[in-house]
């Protein structure tokens, strides 16, 4: 017998409290490590997401906005910049590379960024690692779209199946639960259904219903461009990033699809190929920049000397997509601390919890405590035992909370993935896991005390009498 | 009777009062060194606080308590717990045993409290248990009879070689044969290890197993209900 061995037999005669009181220590301890967790590994996702892009070039109104919508699709960008403007841009500086992408499209809720092929050969979805084809081929003509690994897997679509793009983002970002048949596979050729579109345009009458004419219309006024078929020639292998939700296309594609809605409303003829597609047309909403990097110059001037440039020109909005993710976790770095607060208040409560369960038990265990009195227990050690006793459940909780947290954080970046695509690797930092484990430890401790002063100054004489 | 023996438990000139008026002085009661005394009396007399002054789980308010050569009064605190753990034996009418723990479990606390290395502790129990006929050292006490709880109880209060064992009431819950029995493996197992035994019980049945018997009200006087 040892005294360890002595508190262990005590905590498994009272099983049931005892069980209840670790897991609303673990519970406290899963939500504080899964917060801290999540927290760093977003922070880490967002960083790897931005790829090797070093300036996104937009109309958004801000930096920030710029970023979220050209790098992490959060929303259609709310204007366009001109064609001109964009020549202007990649032509002015010698760019490593200057990717156009135009976002506002989508399939079954996942964005559709179109652009041009560089984005699957020069964009790194993340720093150092290109793209990499599961099958098939980049985008080369109009119609033609490349499928990240998550539009795939989510889809079941792969080489040679055919679709319909929405106007719009989908709702929220989430792919909606019942797609629309129209706009999944459908069987005719890719490219534009110029029969059919030229038929619809030229029936007057549909032009009182403003933009209805020749659409079948989603939430939010999203409609799906079913004048066009595109064609899936490629499926992306995983980049584990939330471009990985991604369904790329040829720009041209993108222009001329919008180019019929445009038309269309204008009350004109729709364009019957890519070919007549106008200046107009041809709209991007981002440009991805890269600055040259060599052996021997200071890339980071140079970069900086390209950026204050382009700053200049009120027309347009440039920022740098690591220092706007930093400015992000700066913003939701004060909700950090109101969530860990939270925990902190849960592991408050759980210790408490503690604290009234021993409380309650040393009122059950008078006698008990008498017994070992009898027996030749100091009153110290009777103190010890008790404090030990609670620092055991408060070390029993913390490890569980600990592997709560693993599988916790693992079922909310699961989540996460679903709901933003922002992929997020949790993993607990060594030194937070133990910092926290410690301090579980020294609370529960600590909410002993009272028990083990309770326990500590049993009278045990009374304590003794015969059971009734 | 006093024998030339060496005394094991002396008190002299003892007053205890309790808060609510129960008083009880013993001008002088003297136990030898292995001998084995039934302390008779009604049911409320004092005896079981009797017992817990000799043990010193209550304080004297005057007087003198010598157990084993070491006085009580002066024994505070954790002193007092070390003498008790390590020359003093108790078994209760109610056994009061570890709900939970098996009976080797149980026999060895007071060899934890006693000092005793925890590897020596369960061939030290499962020795004392097997000589009171529990087979089985690993069975779990609320699930052993009556009677084997009563001899998980006296293998306790004998596991740390005491110098005297106090039983109080031990057989108030048994029938007169298994009263007579328990006695006599009690009386057995202390005359074996040397411990004297002070046994207090209200059943005059009892009396013909001691060699000595003291009348409570021959050696205290009390003043009040024991409450």
């Amino acid at each position: 017998m040892t005294d360890l061995r002595l508190i262990l037999k005590s905590l498994m005669a009272r099983s049931a409290s005892t069980a209840v009181t670790c897991l609303l220590i673990a519970i406290a301890v899963a939500l504080l490590l899964s917060m801290l967790s999540l927290r760093e590994a977003g922070r880490r996702s967002f960083t790897r997401g931005v790829g090797n892009a070093h300036l996104v070039v937009s109309a958004d109104s801000s930096p920030l906005v710029a970023v979220l919508n050209g790098l992490f699709y959060a929303n259609p960008p709310r204007a366009a910049i001109s064609e001109s403007k964009v020549i202007e841009i990649t032509t002015s500086f010698p760019w490593a590379w200057a990717i156009p992408t135009q976002l506002g499209d989508s399939f079954r809720g996942f964005p559709v960024i179109a652009t041009t092929s560089q984005f699957l050969e020069d964009f790194e979805p993340a720093p150092g690692e290109p793209w990499v084809f599961a099958e098939g081929r980049n985008i080369e003509r109009p119609f033609e779209v490349v499928l990240a690994s998550g539009v795939a897997a989510a889809t079941g679509l792969g080489i040679g199946d055919r679709l319909h793009l929405t106007h719009g983002m989908g709702v929220g970002g989430a792919p909606p639960p019942a797609p629309a048949v129209e706009e999944s596979m459908v069987a005719s050729v890719p490219g534009p259904d110029v029969e059919g579109v030229a038929e619809e345009i030229m029936d007057p009458h549909d032009h009182d219903h403003d933009h209805d004419h020749g659409h079948i219309h989603a939430d939010d006024g999203e409609h799906v461009h079913d004048e066009v078929v595109f064609e899936v020639v490629g499926v992306l292998a995983p980049s584990g990033t939330h471009h990985d939700r991604l369904v790329v296309t040829e720009i041209q594609g993108a222009w001329f699809i919008h180019a019929i809605d445009r038309r269309e409303l204008a009350g004109r003829p729709a364009p019957g190929s890519v070919e007549q597609l106008e200046a107009a047309d041809r709209l991007i909403t981002g440009i991805l920049l890269r600055t040259p990097v060599r052996a021997g110059r200071n890339s980071a001037a140079i970069l900086q000397g390209a950026f204050d440039r382009l700053r200049r020109d009120p027309s347009i909005t440039v920022a740098s997509p690591s220092t706007q993710v930093d400015r992000l976790f700066g913003i939701v770095a004060s909700l950090d601390a109101v969530f860990i607060a939270l925990g902190g208040g849960i592991l408050l409560s759980g210790v408490i919890s503690v604290m009234l369960v021993l409380w309650n038990s040393m009122e059950l265990r008078r006698r008990q405590i008498a017994v070992l009195r009898v027996l030749g227990c100091p009153q110290r050690r009777i103190l010890g035992l008790v404090l030990t006793e609670s620092a055991i459940i408060g070390l029993i909780g913390a490890i569980a909370g600990g592997f709560l947290a693993v599988g916790g954080a693992s079922l909310a970046a699961g989540l996460l993935a679903i709901r933003t695509g922002v992929i997020v690797s949790p993993s607990v930092d060594p030194k937070s896991a133990v910092l926290i484990a410690a301090g579980t430890v020294a609370l529960a401790a600590l909410a002993g005390v009272a028990p083990a002063i309770k326990a500590y100054r049993t009278p045990v004489a009374e304590n003794l009498r015969p059971l009734d | 009777m006093i024998s030339d023996m060496k005394s094991v438990l002396e008190i002299r000139g003892l007053r205890f009062v309790r808060p609510e008026g129960f008083s009880i002085d013993i001008p002088e009661f003297i136990l030898s060194e292995g001998e084995q005394v039934l302390l008779a009396g009604p049911s409320g007399c004092g005896k079981s606080t009797l017992l817990l002054l000799a043990a010193g789980l209550l304080d004297a308010d005057s007087g003198e308590i010598q157990l084993a050569g070491k006085s009580m009064a002066d024994a505070r605190g954790g002193r007092r717990d070390a003498i008790r753990a390590n020359r003093v034996g108790m078994v209760f009418q109610t056994h009061h045993l570890l709900p939970g723990f098996t009976a080797r479990e149980n026999v060895s606390v007071p060899l934890l409290f006693g000092g005793v290395k925890p590897a020596e502790h369960a061939a030290v129990a499962d020795a004392l248990l097997a000589r009171l006929g529990i087979s089985d050292p690993t069975a779990r006490v609320d699930r052993l009879s009556v009677g084997q709880q009563q001899r998980v109880a006296i293998a306790r209060a004998l596991a740390a070689d005491p110098a005297v064992v106090f039983a109080d009431e031990p057989t108030a819950a048994l029938d007169p044969e298994n009263a007579a029995k328990a006695v006599a493996l009690l009386q057995e197992v202390c005359r074996e290890r040397h411990a004297a035994l002070l046994l207090t019980s209200h059943d005059p049945g009892l009396e013909s197993a001691f060699s000595r018997v003291v009348r409570f009200d021959e050696i205290a006087q009390t003043s009040g209900a024991v409450g």
